[in-house]
C-alpha cells in the first residue's frame, strides 16, 4: 500500500471493497438454499408427494395384475380367466412367487429421486408405469399358456394400447421387463428445461454446468 | 500523477488475490457437501453467495437475489455430481448463475430493451456520485455501481476476477472465452475504473455516459 501510485491504490481500495466480506441481507437465502440442499438429498421428501395419485393408481392396477398373474399361473391350457368375468373364485390365492409387481409399484419414489424441486413440473411421462410393469408380470407369468386369450382381459388393453398391438405385447414386455423396476430409466429426469445450462456456447466438461445429474443420489 | 499503465490494475488485482483466503478449506467444503453434509453446504453458500450475487446484482440488478434463489436450488441438486476444487467451484456455481440471469434477460426482453435498461440501472444507488463517493469512504455498493457503468464485457471480467475471485482460465471458462479475451477485458475495465477515480475528482458523470456503455447488456453477454 504505497502512497506511490496513488490511483492504482484508489483502484485497489475499489476493488476490495467490491469483494468486501458479506453485509447485510446479502445471505438471506442461506435456509431457502439449505432447505434445497435437503431437499435434493432426500427423495422421500417432495417427488412422493407429487406422484401420490400415479402411485396409487400403480397400485390398484398392480393389485388387478398380481390377480390376474395368480390366476393365469394356476390356469391350465389357458382357459379364457378373464372372458369367464370372475376373478373372485382366485381373488384370495396368494400370487404366486410374484412379489415383482408390488415391488414395483412402490419404484416411482426412488426413480424420481434426485429430480428437484423446480424442474418436476410436466413430466410426468411415467418411466416405467409400474402398472405396466405389473401386467406385464402377470402376463409373462401365463408363460405356456394361451397369452392371446389372456390378452382379451380388459385389464390388459392399457399394455396392449401402449405395445402398439396384441403382437407387439411379447415384444414390449420383454424390453420393459429387461430394462426393468426399479433405479433405470432415471434419463428422464434430464428434461428440456435443463438444457439452457449446459449448452451455451463453449462450457468445457470440465465445468459440469448444470448437467442434469445422471444418478438418482444415493 | 497517472500510475503507469501496465502497472497499476495488475497490481491490485494481484494484491486482491494473495489476500483470499482459506481455498483449502473451501475445497474440504466441496467434498464433504457431495457426500451431503448439510454444514459444508453452508460454508459453501456463505463463502460464494456474496460475490455471486454482486455478480448479479451488475447483470440483472434488482432480480439478483431472484436469480441467485435459481442459482443455488441447481447446485444443491447438482453438487453431488460436481467435480473439481474450490475455484472449479466458485467457476461452476458463476457459470449456473450466468446462465440463469441470461435466461432472466431473455425474457425481460418482452419488455422495451431501455426500459429494462433504465430500471437496471436505477436500482443501482446514486449512481451519479458514485466516482465523487468512491473516492472518499469505498462502499461495495459504489464499487458495484462504478463497475457497472463499464461495458459488459470488461464489467463481467472484472468482476468475475475481483469479486467472484476466479483466475483468468477460471473467469475465460465461465465466459465462454480465451483466457487471454478475459484478460484483455479486464485490463481495459480496471482501466477505466481508474479514469473513473480520476474523472470523480473533477467532475461527475453525466447521465449520458452512464448509460451508454449498458445499452448492449445482453448483447454483450453472448
Amino acid at each position: 500500500m504505497s502512497a506511490q501510485h496513488p490511483g492504482s491504490d484508489r483502484l485497489a481500495d475499489l476493488l476490495a471493497a467490491a469483494a468486501a466480506p458479506a453485509r447485510d441481507g446479502e445471505l438471506a437465502g442461506e435456509q431457502a438454499a439449505l432447505a434445497a440442499f435437503r431437499n435434493a438429498r432426500s427423495p422421500a421428501h417432495q417427488p412422493r408427494r407429487r406422484s401420490m395419485i400415479e402411485t396409487m393408481r400403480g397400485r390398484l392396477l398392480t393389485a388387478k395384475a398380481a390377480a390376474i398373474a395368480a390366476v393365469a399361473a394356476t390356469t391350465v391350457g389357458g382357459v379364457a380367466l378373464a372372458a369367464s368375468g370372475s376373478l373372485s373364485a382366485e381373488h384370495s390365492a396368494p400370487p404366486t412367487g410374484h412379489p415383482a409387481p408390488e415391488s414395483a409399484a412402490d419404484a416411482p419414489p426412488t426413480t424420481t429421486g434426485s429430480a428437484d424441486a423446480r424442474t418436476n413440473g410436466p413430466s410426468d411421462r411415467p418411466s416405467p408405469n409400474p402398472s405396466l410393469v405389473g401386467l406385464c408380470h402377470a402376463y409373462t407369468a401365463g408363460a405356456g399358456s394361451d397369452h392371446g386369450k389372456a390378452l382379451q382381459s380388459p385389464a390388459f388393453r392399457v399394455l396392449i394400447d401402449t405395445a402398439g398391438g396384441p403382437d407387439r405385447v411379447p415384444g414390449y414386455c420383454a424390453g420393459l421387463l429387461a430394462g426393468a423396476p426399479g433405479a433405470d430409466h432415471s434419463g428422464g429426469n434430464g428434461r428440456p428445461s435443463e438444457e439452457p445450462n449446459g449448452h451455451h456456447g463453449s462450457a468445457p466438461s470440465t465445468h459440469p454446468t448444470g448437467r442434469p445429474t445422471d444418478h438418482p443420489s444415493h | 500523477m497517472v500510475a503507469s499503465p501496465a502497472e497499476g490494475p495488475e497490481r491490485a488485482l494481484d494484491r486482491l488475490a494473495r489476500s483470499r483466503p482459506g481455498d483449502a478449506d473451501l475445497t474440504a467444503a466441496v467434498h464433504r457437501a457431495r457426500g451431503g453434509d448439510e454444514d459444508a453446504f453452508r460454508v459453501l453458500y456463505r463463502a460464494v453467495q456474496p460475490g455471486m450475487l454482486r455478480y448479479l446484482r451488475v447483470l440483472v440488478g434488482d432480480d439478483a437475489e431472484d436469480v441467485a434463489s435459481e442459482t443455488w436450488l441447481q447446485v444443491a441438486r447438482d453438487v453431488v455430481s460436481f467435480r473439481g476444487d474450490a475455484d472449479g467451484f466458485r467457476g461452476w456455481v458463476a457459470t449456473i448463475a450466468r446462465h440463469r440471469a441470461m435466461d432472466h434477460l431473455r425474457r425481460e426482453r418482452r419488455r422495451p430493451a431501455a426500459e429494462a435498461q433504465d430500471d437496471r440501472l436505477r436500482e443501482m444507488p446514486g449512481r451519479e456520485d458514485t466516482a465523487g463517493a468512491a473516492l472518499e469512504a469505498v462502499t461495495t455498493e459504489a464499487a458495484l455501481a462504478l463497475i457497472a457503468r463499464l461495458p459488459t464485457d470488461q464489467a463481467e471480467a472484472v468482476l468475475l476476477r475481483a469479486v467472484v475471485g476466479l483466475d483468468a482460465k477460471g473467469a475465460a471458462r465461465v465466459l465462454g472465452k480465451s483466457p487471454g479475451a478475459v484478460r484483455t477485458a479486464a485490463y481495459r475495465g480496471l482501466h477505466r475504473l481508474a479514469e473513473y477515480l480520476r474523472e470523480g475528482a473533477a467532475t461527475p458523470p453525466s447521465p449520458a455516459t452512464v448509460t451508454q456503455p449498458s445499452a448492449s447488456t445482453l448483447k454483450g453477454m453472448r
